[in-house]
Formats: C-alpha cells, structure tokens, sequence
C-alpha cells in the first residue's frame, strides 16, 4: 500500500557508514524482548555492537518501542538529521558514556555548578575576535551571564557598579537602551539590559521618563510594537515592551508623541495588544513571531509571558488563544529519545528550547480557572498530572544533565553535544531546569501589596498580574523522580520575567510609586 | 557561522597559543579602530557639525558591516548616506556625461533615474556574499528590502518590477541552501506582494490579472515538498496560500471539494511514505481544521462547509487513517491522530458508528505504550474527552 512520491537523493545512494547500515538491520529492533534485561541489556542504538557493559535500567521512554524513529524508509533532509542527533546523544543519554563527570546517587551527571558558574564570569570578561559580531547585543550578555549566575545561587550584587557604569553609554537620550554606545535603542537590547539591572537591584540608572517615550514611538496602532524604530514588528517587541514597563512601573496610557495614539487613536499601550497576539496563532495552535508566519516555540513563550503581564493568566490566555490547540503543540515539541525540546516540527532538539518550550507549561496551566477545580493553587500545582503535568520534566532533566553540560575545565552548557558551551545556552538550560524541578503558579490571594497599590492597580496604574506568581521547590520525592540529588537542583526562577523571585520584588517595591 | 545571534567559536580565551591570541588582538583592535572611525563621521549626536555622508564614510560603513552584520545602527546610518545621495541624483540639474546619458537611454530610463538603478544594484551586490555568510541576520534582509522598497518609490514599475524578479531568484536560491530559514520564506511573502502589486494594472483586480503570482508560488511549495517531504516552512505556506488560490480560481463548490480531495490525497501518498513524519501530520490537521468552525485560524476550503461535510471528511479520513496502521503499527502519531479525530467526529456526530469509545480507550492505550514520554499529555486527553 506504499505510494512513491519521487524524493531527492538520500545519503543511501552513497551508501556509507555504520549508522545507515544499523538502520537498515530491522531484525535487530523487531527481535528485542518486552523488558530491557538480556544478557547485554539495554535498547539497540549505533554502536551498541561496538559496547559491552550491562545498562542500567533506563527510563520509559527511552525503551526499543519508542526508538521507532529508526526505520529504515527513504529518509528525508529533515530526517536524515533528526537521525543523526539521535545517535549522538543516545550514548549520553543512556549513561554509556558519562564524558568523566561525577555522577550523582541516580547515575546522571552532577549538575556542574562551579564551572558553569566560573562560565558565565567569564563571558562578562575578554572575548575572542569572532564576539565582534555581538557588539551590537551586548546587554545580552550581561543578562545571560549575571542572570545565569543568579540561577546557580550565585550573589550577583557585587556585579551592580560595574554593570550600572557599562550599560550608562549604552542608554540613549530619547529613551531605551542599544546594543552599544551610540547606537540606536532597540527593545531586545533594552530587555536584556532591564533584566540584568534588576537582577542587581542597579534600575536607577534608568531614565524612565525616555524609556516611557521611547516605547511609545515603537507601539503600533495595530496593537502589536516594533523591535526598534523602522525594525520589524513581532511578538518579542510585545513581551520586551510589557516586561519593560511593568519592571519600571511605567505609566500604561501613551505618550503624547506616540505615533500610535496620534495616528491610530489608541490611548494605551495594552489597546489592541491581546487581540494582535491571538492573530499570531495557528491552526496548529503554536505562535508564530508575526501574522501569517511559521509558529516557533520561542514565539509561544513570549505570547504567553506577555498575556500573563496583560492580566490574570486564567482571564488573558483563554481570551486571546485557543488553549487546547497550543497545549498540544507544546507537547509535540518534546523530542524523542532526546527528552528535550525542538523548536519547530522536524526541527532539532535544542537545550535552550528548555527555556522557551519548558517554562511554558507552568504559565499554561495557569490558563486554568481557579475556581472550577475549588483548590488552592499550590495544591493543584502539586497535582497536576500526578507529578507529571503536560510534559515529561524528568526526560527535560536527563537531557540537561547527561548532553547539555560541556565536561572539562571550561563548563559551560550547550545546544547538544556537538555544540560549543556559551552563555545563551546556559542562562536558558538553568531556566529549563528549574521549570523542571520546581513548581510554579499563579496566586493573587495572598499577594504582599498594599492598599496604595491595589488601589493603583484598579485606577489602570500598574500591571500586577505578573508579580502574582509564586514558585515552590520541589519536594525530595520529586527530586528523586527526577532522578537528582540536592546540588544538582538549582534556584527558583520567576516563569514571566525570567529572574529570581527576589529580584523582581525588588523591583516591584522600588518603582512601587509609580509615575514619570 | 551563528547560531541565534552567538558566534560559533568558543567563549573563553583559555588554551590559545600566544600566537593565536595576538592575532586575535590584532583582529580586535582593527576592529574597534574602524569602528570608532565611522562612528565618529557618523557624529550621531552631534548638533552643530553637518553629517558626513561622504563616499569614504559610505565605504568604511562597507567595511564595518562586513564584519559586523549585526550593527543595526551602522545599517541605518548607511541608509541615511543613500538617502542623501539619491536624492541628490534626483535633483541634479548639470547634464549627465554622454556615457551616462547612453546608457540610461539604453535602459529606457531617465539619468537620474538610471543612476540611482545602479546604486542600488551596487548595494544588493554588496549584500550577497554577507547574506551567504549571515543567512538569518535580519539586518541584511532588511537592508535588501528597503533597497527594493526605494527603488519601487523612485523608479517606474518596469525597472523595479525587474529587481523584484532577480530577489524571487535570490530567494529560492537561498532556500535551496536552507529550506527551514524563516527570514527566505518571510521574504518571498514580502517579494511575491511587491510583484503582484507592481504588475497589476492599478484597477484592484489583481486576482485575475497577469500579476496574480499565486499559483506559481503554489507550484513552488509543490515542488519543496517534492525535494523534501519533512519541510514543514514549505507545507506552512501551502496552506497559507490555499485560500487565496481558491478565490483566484474563482473556485466553485465542486471545484473546491476536488482541490480539497485531491490535497488530502497528496498527504495521505505522503504519509504512506513515512507515516512518522511529524511534518506531514501537521498538514493533515491542517486539512482537517478547515472543516471545523471552530478553528478560526484555518479559513474553509469547502463552501459550504456544515456538519455534514464534516461528519463525511471525518468518517472518510479515520478510514484512511486507520488503515495506516497496517505494518505501521508502532506509529503514534497514526494513533494520537485517530483518537483526536475520533473525539470531533462524535462532537459532530454524536449518533455516528464509525467508532466506539472502547476503540478510542484502545487507540489511546496503544498511544501510552508507544509514547510514554507525553504520558502526562495523554493522562490530561484522556480525562478531557472522559474515555
């Protein structure tokens, strides 16, 4: 019953190495017994032939049946390379080779906190030439590097000076921060460098009257808000923009100058801005960076972290998005026998997509009405899915732990394991990490506001929302499921603005004022 | 080269020769020199001293850019100096030299005119071996689309329409090399537009007209798919065209149930050829999720499209479905499929015998055992559809 669709030339026609020739043994595969302990245990991979050692009981998911992608069909471009990263990480990911890291009481690798640590200090130092290319993204770097710190429970504080002095040429006099000094502002730029100012409790360097401008010169009257003047218009300017102005305690309604209000009529900088984030939904149910375009898991964060910074999450994400349709896109993007993330159907899996695929499960089922399921938030974060919710967070961890983390002296997290440590990746596998390892919800009862505030709030002052969120550690039992001991847990990250807890209250009290 | 925005090379400095290292600062100081050089005659401050958009700045932007793609503000400074400078050939009243003036001729254009054709020509140029370096820096792309978009507000329809053309070549060259990069298929969008605008005859009726480039782009994602089965970008824009096709086709009922026949047709020969094909299921839903109203971002293909339609595609496709099983039996999208379409299929339909719930509970425990990863995504299915 097979039909031929004529197909480009597959690496068969080369005929080549061990792995195609693996692939087309299916005996192999078909002949497994229903549990894993023969007598050399263990599922098949490449190279299996090649190894001796008794395995140890390997997780669910990682069993001959679910190995299925190995079939011996014309492979695709796509598939060919999908197959590849598969068997570069299966020797990882079933302890067969532990790259000499000390393991833990479960067999995983210890997370390496020093050298990831140590890492990250030495991004904010001398870089080599080719970092040219980053001159215009600094604040990047200062976020991924301090933040990154801050998740492994570093005190980042001592960074304060320092980063004030750097970021101070960097701001510009009509508002917003660029890349470098003299260059335009630019709300990833911005974004990056707010962050990291908060995680330092530095924000007073911040000239918020400018900033205030500025983000009305690049709000659109579509609703939606421009990366920088005459950049594009996507779904991250909507989540830098509503991170910056919450952080800073901006005043919501627009600037006077605000090409949105004078040629568009709108008054805030929250008109439109729900609707034009559902208008970036598929039918696949994933987000796309703009109407029309391919949906991307890093769009699907910034639209959820933006709706949770709009309103209650239970009230803003079912308003504006088809939950079901995006829960089961999320899910799909869960890779097998990889156990992390991809950030497109057929796409590899990559660690930083822990991050942008993994923390968003918490801000979904935070899309939940809180009344219909009568229990306290925290409880029900507790249950979700017996320990297991919508995705599979002890797969997230083994892949974190056995593939991501780069051995040797240097530390560092990486993409996979034929890629190089660098501080994007580690920032972003620390944030997918502590997705997996602690909960988080949703919770306005037992908010520590004041009166002033609340009253704030009402009047359309300040956006809230976003400060409602709370996160728990994981209890040892869950730790244990997921397979780590005490150091290898890291600390509780704030799943909208993506720093610790600590930080952002920091922020919240200083700006608690509010106004320009 | 990059990878989301980051060089591919290693962080840290540690374990590089002496040598390597003093090239390296050597490569860093030349860097920082140039740059400071330009910024400076870029004054972008500076209130009293006129800007320089002078030839030489123009070139060490070239130099800078070069290595630094991504400094957006250096791209905008060097749109400034073009600016200056066309509009200065526009509005140059000396008489061109007689080359010039034959040579503008030749292209059927006036001087000025043909001399800011050939700036603009020059910076595309310029463009191409960056692009092929820096394939997804957005800048770049950018810089392409504001040299096309100038050259459409200062040249006639026929001169512009001939650039837009070459960037249609460009494109598909460019996703020949990646056929995933969004900044390609994001770009073709945006050229596909400027030639049907160009090429229409101004009276809005461009669907129909010789600009209507829809089938063709069509014919394209046909041809992407036919290379590479798993290239979802392609498949995506597929879909997103179908609607617009339809309508161009003037598309009556009939007609639009053969074309929607005969797309479900090319999916299921595709999946019989690789039925663990991530890609090809999401076309699938695709199709189905034009018969459900309740899918508001997948437009109708069918007119009408009510119930009965749907029940019908339902019933058929789960039949199709099914039989997919057959030596495929350990594929789980084959199973997540049947059991989702099987729950719309009984909203539909709610009398409908083409399945049980004791099927579906089956389906379902099959799925759990195939993909145990997702088990707390099927635990959260199977208490949402109460099987």
């Amino acid at each position: 019953m097979r039909a031929h669709i004529s197909r480009s030339m597959s690496s068969q026609e080369e005929g080549d190495d061990t792995l195609d020739e693996l692939l087309k043994d299916r005996a192999r595969i078909e002949e497994l017994p229903d549990n894993d302990e023969d007598e050399e245990g263990g599922p098949p991979f490449p190279g299996k032939h090649l190894k001796s050692k008794p395995k140890k009981d390997l997780p669910a998911w990682m069993s001959s049946a679910t190995l299925s992608l190995f079939h011996e069909d014309e492979q695709t471009p796509s598939t060919e390379v999908l197959a590849k990263t598969a068997a570069e990480c299966l020797p990882y990911l079933t302890l067969e080779d532990t790259q000499g890291l000390p393991l833990n009481s479960h067999g995983l690798p210890h997370l390496r906190r020093n050298p990831h640590a140590e890492f990250l200090r030495s991004c904010l130092g001398d870089l080599p030439a080719p970092y040219a290319a980053m001159d215009a993204s600094r604040p990047w770097l200062f976020y991924w590097c301090i933040a990154g710190q801050s998740f492994l429970g570093e005190d980042v504080s001592s960074y304060k000076d320092r980063l004030i002095e750097t970021v101070r040429p960097l701001q510009n006099p009509g508002g917003g921060f660029g890349g470098g000094h003299g260059q335009y502002s630019h709300c990833a730029c911005t974004y990056a460098t707010i962050l990291a100012l908060t995680a330092v409790d530095g924000l007073e360097v911040v000239d918020r009257k400018a900033m205030w401008h500025w983000l009305g010169q690049v709000k659109q009257s579509n609703g939606g808000f421009r990366m920088a003047a005459n950049a594009e218009q996507d779904i991250r300017g909507a989540y830098c923009a509503l991170t910056i102005l919450t952080l800073l305690n901006l005043p919501l309604t627009l600037p006077p100058d605000s090409p949105a209000r004078l040629a568009g009529g709108l008054q805030t900088f929250t008109d439109g801005l729900g609707a034009w984030i559902a208008t970036c939904q598929s039918y696949e149910g994933g987000i796309a960076g703009a109407p029309g375009n391919e949906v991307h898991g890093a769009y699907a964060f910034c639209a959820l972290a933006c709706l949770c910074i709009l309103d209650a999450p239970y009230r803003s994400i079912p308003a504006y998005l088809d939950v079901p349709l995006l829960t089961r896109w999320l899910a799909s993007m869960q890779t097998t026998p990889e156990g992390g993330f991809a950030g497109r159907p057929n796409k590899l899996v990559d660690a930083c997509y822990s991050h942008w695929v993994g923390a968003c499960f918490a801000l979904l089922e935070a899309a939940r009405p809180p009344e219909e399921t009568q229990q306290h938030p925290a409880v029900l974060a507790r249950k979700g899915g017996e320990g297991q919710g919508l995705w599979n967070k002890a797969a997230l961890v083994r892949y974190l732990l056995t593939c991501a983390q780069q051995p040797g002296k240097k530390g560092g997290m990486r993409d996979k394991p034929s890629a190089r440590p660098d501080g994007y990746h580690t920032c972003y596998s620390l944030s997918g990490l502590s997705a997996a390892q602690h909960r988080y919800w949703y919770d306005e009862r037992s908010g520590t506001r004041g009166e002033e505030e609340e009253e704030e709030e009402e009047s359309g002052g300040r956006l809230l929302s976003a400060f409602n969120w709370r996160g728990e550690r994981g209890t040892a039992e869950e730790m244990r499921d997921l397979g780590v001991d005490e150091e290898d847990v890291v600390e509780l990250v704030h799943p909208v603005f993506v720093l610790r807890f600590e930080a952002v209250e920091g922020a919240r009290k200083r700006f608690a004022g509010g106004g320009v | 080269m990059q990878s989301h925005g980051i060089p591919r090379v290693a962080a840290t400095t540690l374990d590089k020769s002496e040598q390597a290292r003093n090239k390296e600062r050597k490569q860093i100081t030349q860097y920082q020199a140039l740059e400071k050089d330009v910024v400076d005659r870029a004054e972008l401050d500076a209130q009293v001293k006129a800007k320089d958009y002078s030839d030489a700045t123009f070139r060490l932007t070239s130099q800078l850019l070069t290595q630094n793609p991504e400094y957006y503000t250096i791209w905008n400074y060097r749109r400034l100096i073009l600016q200056h400078v066309f509009a200065r050939e526009l509005a140059a009243d000396e008489a061109p030299s007689e080359q010039d003036a034959a040579a503008a001729d030749k292209a059927g254009l006036p001087p000025a005119q043909h001399e800011v054709l050939l700036l603009i020509k020059e910076d595309l140029q310029f463009l191409i071996p960056l692009l092929k370096q820096y394939p997804k820096c957005y800048w770049i792309w950018n810089h392409r689309s504001w040299l096309l978009g100038t050259a459409t507000k200062h040249l006639p329809a026929h001169s512009a329409v001939t650039l837009w053309h070459a960037e249609l070549g460009l494109v598909s060259k460019m996703l020949g090399l990646d056929s995933r990069n969004f900044h390609g298929w994001g770009y073709r969008r945006e050229v596909v537009l400027a030639i049907e605008r160009l090429s229409s005859n101004g009276d809005g009726e461009k669907e129909s007209g010789s600009g209507n480039m829809v089938e063709s782009e069509f014919a394209y994602t046909t041809k992407m798919i036919q290379s590479n089965l798993s290239n979802f970008s392609a498949w995506h824009y597929r879909s997103q065209l179908i609607p617009r096709l339809l309508s161009s086709r003037n598309a009556d009922t009939k007609t639009r149930q053969e074309f929607l026949d005969a797309e479900f047709e090319l999916i299921t020969r595709a999946l019989y050829t690789d039925p663990y094909d991530q890609s090809l299921w999401f076309y699938h839903q695709y199709l189905m999720a034009t018969l459900s109203p309740a899918n508001k971002q997948a437009e109708p293909v069918l007119e009408p499209c009510g119930r009965a339609e749907q029940a019908r595609y339902l019933e058929r496709e789960i039949g199709s479905v099914r039989e997919m099983l057959e030596g495929a039996e350990d594929c789980k999208y084959i199973y997540q499929a049947l059991l989702e379409y099987s729950g719309r299929y009984l909203e539909v339909e709610a009398e409908g015998e083409k399945v049980t719930l004791e099927e579906m509970r089956g389906w379902l425990r099959e799925l759990r055992g195939i993909d145990p990863l997702r088990e707390g995504r099927w635990r959260d299915l199977e208490r949402k559809m109460g099987l």
